[in-house]
């Protein structure tokens, strides 16, 4: 019946399972994670949660900065209070990193999955505590916070098992007299810059594909989320990892960013965050200074602006709900988030119009810290201004298709944005080319779903898309020609599961690496060659 | 259970067979060609999965155009194997028969989706409730619909609703003298509240229960009987925590015609009906109505549960759900003082062993009901009336495009390869002792062995069966 290119395949037979997700429907779970967001509120309004750098040989400096954060839900909450990182903590750790490389790289393979292993062990004992810090801290709603719960924990365990055969030497061909080995080796010292909008899978993810394959590594956590970030860290050192052999430098990217991705010392940086940034540390990392001995390798996952393309014989039920979560959980702070919609014809377009309108008002906005939200804050001030801005401007230029209410009280307290569809904008509108980031979704009418394809494709970002579409000549059309980093068919363009969905794009989206996948790993490490010529005087061992 | 009554069982459950036999078994009416491919489908998994998908997103095309390129891209693979279908395709192809072939796709699936629909809205399903009377059966309506997406939407199905009861309730021609009200309604929760999820839970619960009070008091004006229909699992909670919250509301507390359903391919259900069954006796004091079905959804919540990493909340063979079946109706016709029971099967030894029980327990034939599906197993249900039991068919009304879903679950079980109905009428499988034979008895450490099991998806797809 499907005609795509779908007939010959290799099926992988990982063991590796995934996290289970919490079953918010035994009440149980629900209490718990209701328990430890009120006692992180009870212990925050005593006071602040504290943020250091952590690294060997730490000395508290003088002349350091504070930054306090109040939750992204409520501006009178004061949160964390950060004692930002200055370049000198930034000479010291990477000094450290730096001389303990040779031997963190030659640390047994087993100890080091051994770090990630204890490290999921220890977070799966925290989980409400962990999961209840990114619905406060992030201001993410329960399932979201709960799924990103279970992508940290895959992501130990996932590049644990990827880490254990990687290492494996593989011997080349099978000639007498002549050993050929092919291994990987670890590269050096590596700079981990996070992100705010997953600050515990990502950081992670990038944390632990580093470590185990025996580099150093610096975690630099998102100024937004630096509790996290600690959190995060303290469960590496907890689960074994040596204090040697990482450091925690929470600071500002402009300052600790951008002097440690400078240095000749790091070989590896792996960021995630804004195309904006994440091009500056390519050219920056490029650059190669005087008396440095390597290239550095950049790893950057950057934004997206993803498309949904609904056919006129797609399953509306399904459809508009798929686009609402695409579109507005997490607010449409994911990088993989929708933020337009390509509807073929004019009949389903109405229809689609009409449903989504409605459902829109239905939507629930309001604090993370309860249960029922699944639409939370923005991050802070400065993004609720700035999309409040570009919403403004785009209702001008297009028209207002639906827009969620919120009371003014709920608005008061946090970065509230309410979620708004728009319509009539041009393809070339900024609406329609930048990543916003935030509660915005456009819907356009298409003649055909091949014309959705070809606007779809328009963007400089190629890192999700969606289709939602009964036609299996149209899906096998998807297939060849939405060429994203992932495609979802039929369900939401959000939520991709290490292993199962390894996530990344092309193009302006990133290097086109996939987290979460097989080769994520590789990009770690240099592999090398030994060969040895096995023959003395004519004689060679047989194999 | 004891040696002389599974002898009973198997005497009735062959005495129902044989007396259905005489009335001439079908599957589907032999209709069209619609049928025919169903019919062939039964034992080709490809032609069944593009037959189901096609079924699926017909009503959602909008021209003759769109159905013949969907009728050939879902064919296409399989019209290299069969001439009939390549002779369709072929056909179609041509402008003047393209009208003709995708008239008659509509035609067919219409007729098909009439056999379990009894119409678009409650006044055009009078006729066939009406028709229904006259063959000594009883029904509850329910209805189908798109998902509840919004407050707007959530509105229109509780309009529905209190304009079916209306309607159905003015209704002389269906007022039948062997029921005292001609209202009986089964009602889903979900599509009464749009934000009906367990993380919303006390604002569900509260919603709904507004909701359902304001239902149920239509329904006891007119002395009529309601059902609250169990959805998946997930909402299991939520659908006991409503039911609970209106029965004890006062002016309901000493209405009797008010039930829930039970199903018994869930795991935790025994539990559930314990603690229904103390709470009855502790706090509600009258009776309540309980459908026992199997469940309509295993597909679903297997293959979900398979992907959240959850234990699967339904029993994996199908053997188990049969035995949980015999269990519970045990139980409630043990408290047939609490609850009145109604056994919802087109499975006659689930069917058979509840009446049995129930004459060993020394009731009557009015202190319980059999329920069906309207438009499946006819003739089994003319022999059971003949036989003097209440039978009562769940009948859906609404629209094509959403009936859709419900018409595709129901082709599901018709062909599911352990469904009990294929298994008499199109596996025609004679020996009366095997489709009757007892479950296999449910212990945990199977169950927990049979969950660790890698289970093939494909294999275990027949076991969707809700007869």
């Amino acid at each position: 019946m499907t005609t795509h290119n779908t007939d010959n395949y290799i099926q992988d037979n990982s063991k590796f399972k995934n996290c289970p997700f919490l079953d918010f429907s035994i009440e149980e779970n629900r209490t718990k994670l209701s328990n430890e967001i009120s006692k992180l509120i009870t212990q925050a309004k005593k006071d602040f949660f504290s943020v250091t750098s952590i690294y060997k040989n730490h000395s508290i400096k003088t002349n350091s900065i504070e930054r306090i954060n109040s939750l992204p839900e409520d501006s009178s909450i004061l949160f964390t209070k950060t004692i930002e990182a200055t370049t000198e903590d930034c000479e010291v750790a990477l000094e450290t990193l730096k001389s303990y490389f040779p031997t963190w790289s030659k640390t047994q393979i087993e100890t080091r999955v051994k770090v990630l292993e204890s490290a999921s062990k220890i977070m799966q004992e925290r989980r409400f505590e962990l999961t209840a810090l990114l619905c406060l801290e992030a201001g993410k709603p329960w399932s979201d916070a709960d799924g990103e719960f279970c992508e940290a924990v895959d992501f130990l365990e996932y590049y644990a098992l990827q880490a254990k055969s990687l290492f494996l030497k593989t011997k080349m061909g099978t000639i007498q007299g002549e050993d050929n080995f092919y291994f990987y080796e670890p590269r050096g010292v590596a700079l981990v810059i996070c992100p705010w909008n997953f600050p515990l899978a990502i950081p992670c993810g990038m944390f632990s594909a580093a470590i185990v394959t025996g580099n150093p590594a610096i975690l630099k956590p998102s100024e937004e989320t630096p509790l996290i970030g600690k959190r995060l860290y303290e469960i590496f050192l907890e689960a074994g990892l040596p204090k040697e052999a990482s450091a925690f430098i929470p600071g500002k990217g402009e300052i600790v960013g951008d002097y440690m991705s400078r240095d000749v010392r790091v070989s590896t940086i792996v960021f995630t965050g804004s195309k904006e940034v994440g091009l500056k540390l390519i050219k920056v990392g490029g650059d190669t200074k005087k008396g440095q001995t390597h290239v550095k390798r950049i790893i950057s996952e950057m934004g997206g602006k993803n498309s949904i393309i609904i056919d006129s014989d797609a399953d509306l039920d399904e459809a508009v709900r798929g686009t609402i979560i695409s579109a507005f959980s997490y607010t449409g702070q994911k990088c993989s988030a929708c933020s337009k919609v390509f509807i073929v014809g004019e009949e389903t377009y109405l229809k689609f119009r009409e449903r989504i309108s409605a459902a829109l008002l239905s939507l629930k906005v309001g604090p993370t810290s309860e249960s029922a939200n699944t639409v939370g804050p923005v991050i802070n001030e400065e993004a609720q201004k700035r999309i409040e801005k570009t919403i403004a401007e785009g209702k001008l230029r297009g028209a207002t298709v639906s827009e969620t209410k919120l009371s003014e009280d709920v608005k008061k307290r946090g970065n509230f944005v309410c979620p708004v569809v728009l319509e009539n904008l041009s393809l070339s509108d900024t609406i329609s080319t930048d990543e916003i980031f935030g509660p915005v979704l456009s819907m356009y009418m298409v003649e055909s779903f091949e014309e959705g394809v070809k606007f779809a494709t328009l963007s400089e970002y190629r890192l999700t898309g969606g289709v939602y579409s009964r036609s299996p000549k149209n899906i096998d059309y998807a297939y060849r020609e939405f060429n994203v980093g992932n495609l979802y068919i039929n369900r939401q363009c959000t939520g991709a599961l290490v292993y199962r969905q390894p996530f990344g794009g092309a193009h302006m989206s990133g290097m086109g690496s996939k987290a979460g996948g097989p080769d994520y790993l590789i990009q770690f490490t240099v592999p090398r060659v030994v060969t040895e010529n096995t023959i003395r005087r004519g004689f060679a061992p047989t194999s | 259970m004891s040696k002389e009554l599974e002898i009973k069982i198997i005497a009735l459950g062959k005495a129902i067979l044989e007396g259905s036999k005489k009335r001439e078994l079908h599957i589907l009416s032999p209709l069209g060609f619609v049928d025919k491919l169903l019919e062939s489908s039964l034992n080709n998994a490809e032609l069944k999965i593009a037959l189901f998908r096609f079924v699926d997103v017909m009503p959602s095309l909008k021209n003759s155009k769109e159905i013949v390129s969907h009728l050939e891209e879902y064919f296409l693979e399989i019209a290299k194997k069969s001439n009939i279908i390549k002779l369709i395709i072929k056909l179609s192809k041509l402008p003047i028969l393209r009208e003709i072939v995708s008239t008659l796709a509509k035609t067919q699936i219409n007729s098909i989706s009439k056999k379990f629909i009894l119409g678009e809205s409650p006044t055009e399903a009078l006729y066939k409730l009406a028709k229904l009377k006259t063959k000594n059966r009883k029904y509850t309506v329910d209805l189908l619909g798109e998902a509840a997406l919004s407050g707007a939407e959530s509105e229109e199905y509780f309009f529905r609703y209190k304009e079916l009861i209306k309607i159905l309730s003015a209704n002389s021609q269906i007022k039948g003298d062997n029921e005292d009200s001609p209202v009986n309604i089964s009602i889903k929760l979900s599509s009464l509240y749009e934000s009906t999820n367990p993380l919303n839970f006390e604002q569900s619960v509260l919603k709904l229960s507004e909701k359902l009070s304001s239902l149920f008091r239509l329904v006891k004006e007119s002395k009529g009987t309601a059902f609250v229909d169990m959805e998946d699992s997930s909402l299991v909670d939520i659908t006991l925590a409503v039911v609970k919250n209106v029965l004890t509301k006062e002016e309901f507390s000493n209405y009797k015609k008010f039930g829930i359903v039970l199903q018994a391919y869930l795991k935790r259900t025994e539990k559930d009906l314990d603690n229904i069954l103390d709470w009855i006796k502790n706090e509600r004091k009258t009776q309540i109505q309980i459908r026992l079905v199997k469940g309509a959804y295993w597909d679903t919540e297997f293959m979900s549960s398979i992907s959240n990493g959850w234990d699967c909340p339904v029993f994996i063979e199908k053997t188990h759900s049969d035995f949980n079946y015999e269990k519970l109706s045990y139980k409630l016709l043990n408290n047939t003082k609490y609850v009145y029971p109604a056994f919802a099967s087109h499975n006659i030894r689930s069917l058979s062993n509840a009446i049995c029980i129930a004459s060993e327990l020394k009731l009557e034939k009015h202190d319980f009901e059999i329920q069906t599906l309207y438009g499946m197993g006819e003739e089994f249900k003319d022999e059971l009336v003949a036989r003097g039991f209440s039978v009562r068919e769940y009948a859906p009304v609404g629209k094509m495009l959403p009936g859709m879903a419900y018409l595709v679950r129901r082709l599901l079980e018709n062909t599911a390869n352990e469904g009990f109905l294929r298994r008499v009428s199109f596996d025609k499988i004679s020996d009366l002792d095997e489709l009757l034979k007892a479950p296999s008895i449910y212990n945990l450490a199977h169950d927990l062995e049979s969950n660790n099991k890698e289970f093939n998806l494909v294999k275990n797809n027949g076991n969707n069966d809700n007869s």
